[in-house]
């Protein structure tokens, strides 16, 4: 087992305990009893080699998908898999992938509103408060783009909104900056700062990049499917 | 953007292949239309054929459905004459001839009594009504004239033997247009049936006529008429109206069009299962995006079936708008359009419009199950 997570008196979002995962068809052993604290307002970023298991931990917090033994809380509730997960990702968490994954046939303002299509909001109240995202990252002269006639950096923007769509308590970004040019990639960091900043958002960041690393308060070095330091401090194993 | 835009637009981004199952729909629906369109028609002609003439009741022989294999006694319209509520009968021998050296197939023959209220009822527009003196003569309507393009005095072979036309008829419409009617007797020796009828045409008196229990006693009273040895004589009384569309004929009319109908409804069905499919597996990475970004299982279903049905919406507009055109189309016609006028009733194409969203429904019912089952964390590394 190895907890990373320093004691803080911010409460508790999200909580890893002694999570493995296996994946029988490979037998591999992607995680290995990792057990992870994320508090509400945290800026932590997960680093890692490729195959180090930091994706499928993200996975986890992301419930997108479910440890094999230990567990995941959400808020203080497990996200164990009859739960109702989509729920989770529609109202609870944000997320940005490395390739944005936007719909190729909407724009960017109907691509924001594809989450709110799970909550209560009328199609007039969906399409204002994609605007009002649109206009958060700096695009609302291009929100009835498609996002083929959009530079790869508004589309990682773009993809940002979307997260913010259904105002979840927890962003999850994986390789946020991994397709884009530098410049475009510190555009999307100092968003991602703004957000933490500003509005006090929860960030987990997973990347390769120190630089980009370094964005954030906290940084988990994660090897062989453990974690294996915070911050340089080595964990206890 | 609302819910339905989007399946809009979802439908929209394979223009050529949502058009093309859009067609394939629109053809099922318009088969529909124009099949059981005619065969309403001819249902509807044929009863009206028999009210037109002032027919309340119909006597077969009891279990018979087919008009032509029935076989009465013609002495038994004496015994029908003396029931109370009855006006008039009028025995009557039909059969289905070919004419014009087989050009024309299956056109009715009527064989009625000279001084017959079926006989008296029709409007002859050339020529005269048939006597006692007109032996083998015989009347011709409008359509059927002008197909054997024939005139007062010409003559026309039924069964191979020389008639010859006294005159010519206008039918109560274009279904009666094209049949003939010759002495009752003739057709009896045509055919080798003398002193058999294939049905009593019964007219009831007014005040019965208008009144549907008594016309029911009167039907009741005919059903439990006897022989002189006391034998029930095993005869049906039906209203007009109810014995044709109970008919053998009508049966399989019917049967066909929408028998039809079902086999084109069913190529439509697994036109738009295959492109519902192929859009499925084209997305699948769109269906694993759509979900990580937390839309349910039920929304995504919604979403494919919903693509199915606004394709299925689409064509069956189309072909209501393709079938109505068809049967307008096929009735201005001379050689259809001649012999019978097809009905495109309303409940008609509401059955059809209906069964096109069914097709959808269950076309597009296998694809989002496959949808459902798209896994977020494979589909998301599937691009």
């Amino acid at each position: 087992m190895n907890d990373s997570s320093p004691s803080i008196d911010r409460p508790v979002l999200l909580q890893v305990e002694h999570a493995s995962r296996l994946y029988p068809d490979g037998n591999v052993t992607a995680l290995r009893d990792v057990s992870l604290t994320v508090h509400t307002g945290d800026y932590l970023s997960i680093m890692g080699p490729s195959g180090s298991g930091k994706s499928t931990l993200l996975n986890l917090m992301g419930a997108i998908d479910v440890p094999t033994s230990g567990e995941v809380y959400f808020e203080g509730e497990s996200l164990a898999p009859q739960r109702r997960l989509h729920k989770i990702r529609a109202h609870k968490i944000g997320f940005i992938f490395q390739s944005f994954h936007l719909l190729p046939t909407l724009t960017a303002l109907e691509n924001v509103q594809i989450p709110m299509f799970e909550g209560s909001l009328s199609a007039r109240q969906r399409r204002a408060r994609a605007g009002e995202l649109l206009e958060l990252v700096g695009l609302a002269e291009r929100m009835h783009h498609l996002p083929a006639q959009l530079s790869v950096g508004q589309r990682q923007r773009v993809a940002i909104a979307r997260s913010l769509a259904n105002d979840p308590p927890l962003l999850l970004a994986d390789e946020p900056t991994g397709n884009l040019d530098s410049r475009s990639g510190g555009e999307v960091l100092d968003l991602f700062d703004r957000l933490h900043r500003q509005a006090g958002r929860t960030l987990v960041v997973i990347t390769h990049s120190q630089e980009v690393a370094e964005r954030a308060e906290r940084i988990v070095h994660v090897r062989d499917g453990q974690i294996v330091s915070e911050n340089g401090q080595p964990c206890a194993r | 953007m609302n819910f339905a835009q989007l399946l809009v637009r979802n439908v929209c981004r394979r223009k050529l292949r949502s058009v093309f199952t859009c067609l394939g729909v629109a053809l099922a629906v318009a088969t529909t239309v124009t099949l059981v369109g005619f065969s309403s028609g001819l249902q509807r002609s044929t009863a009206e054929a028999y009210e037109g003439r002032g027919i309340d009741l119909v006597v077969v022989r009891t279990g018979v459905t087919q008009r032509l294999t029935s076989s009465l006694d013609q002495s038994i319209g004496r015994q029908l004459r003396s029931v109370p509520g009855v006006d008039d009968v009028n025995p009557s021998q039909t059969d289905l001839i070919s004419f014009g050296e087989g050009s024309l197939v299956g056109i009715p023959v009527h064989g009625w009594p000279v001084d017959g209220f079926a006989m008296r009822s029709l409007t002859i527009t050339s020529g005269r009504l048939l006597s006692e003196r007109d032996a083998d003569g015989i009347l011709l309507g409008e359509s059927l004239a002008a197909s054997l393009n024939k005139r007062i005095g010409d003559q026309v072979e039924v069964e191979l033997k020389p008639f010859t036309v006294a005159g010519i008829f206008a039918g109560i419409n274009v279904y009666d247009n094209m049949t003939a009617v010759s002495r009752l007797a003739d057709l009896q020796t045509l055919m080798d049936r003398p002193g058999e009828v294939t049905e009593f045409q019964v007219k009831l008196a007014p005040r019965v006529s208008s009144d549907r229990s008594a016309a029911d006693r009167v039907r009741q009273l005919i059903e439990h008429l006897h022989d002189a040895e006391g034998q029930p004589l095993g005869i049906a009384a039906l209203p007009a109206r109810q014995f044709v569309e109970n008919s053998t004929e009508m049966g399989l009319a019917r049967a066909m069009a929408w028998g039809t109908s079902a086999l084109a409804m069913i190529i439509g069905s697994l036109q738009v299962l295959n492109t519902m499919l192929m859009s499925v597996f084209e997305r699948v990475h769109e269906i694993g995006v759509l979900k990580a970004l937390g839309w349910s299982t039920s929304r995504v279903v919604r979403m494919i079936v919903g693509e199915a049905l606004a394709i299925c919406g689409i064509g069956a507009c189309v072909g209501v708008a393709l079938g109505v055109g068809i049967v307008r189309g096929l009735s201005a016609t001379a050689w259809l359009g001649g012999l019978l006028r097809p009905e495109v009733a309303p409940p008609v194409l509401l059955a059809s419009v209906g069964a096109a969203l069914v097709i959808g429904a269950l076309g597009g019912f296998y694809p989002a199950w496959r949808a459902a089952k798209v896994s977020v964390l494979q589909s998301l590394r599937y691009e």
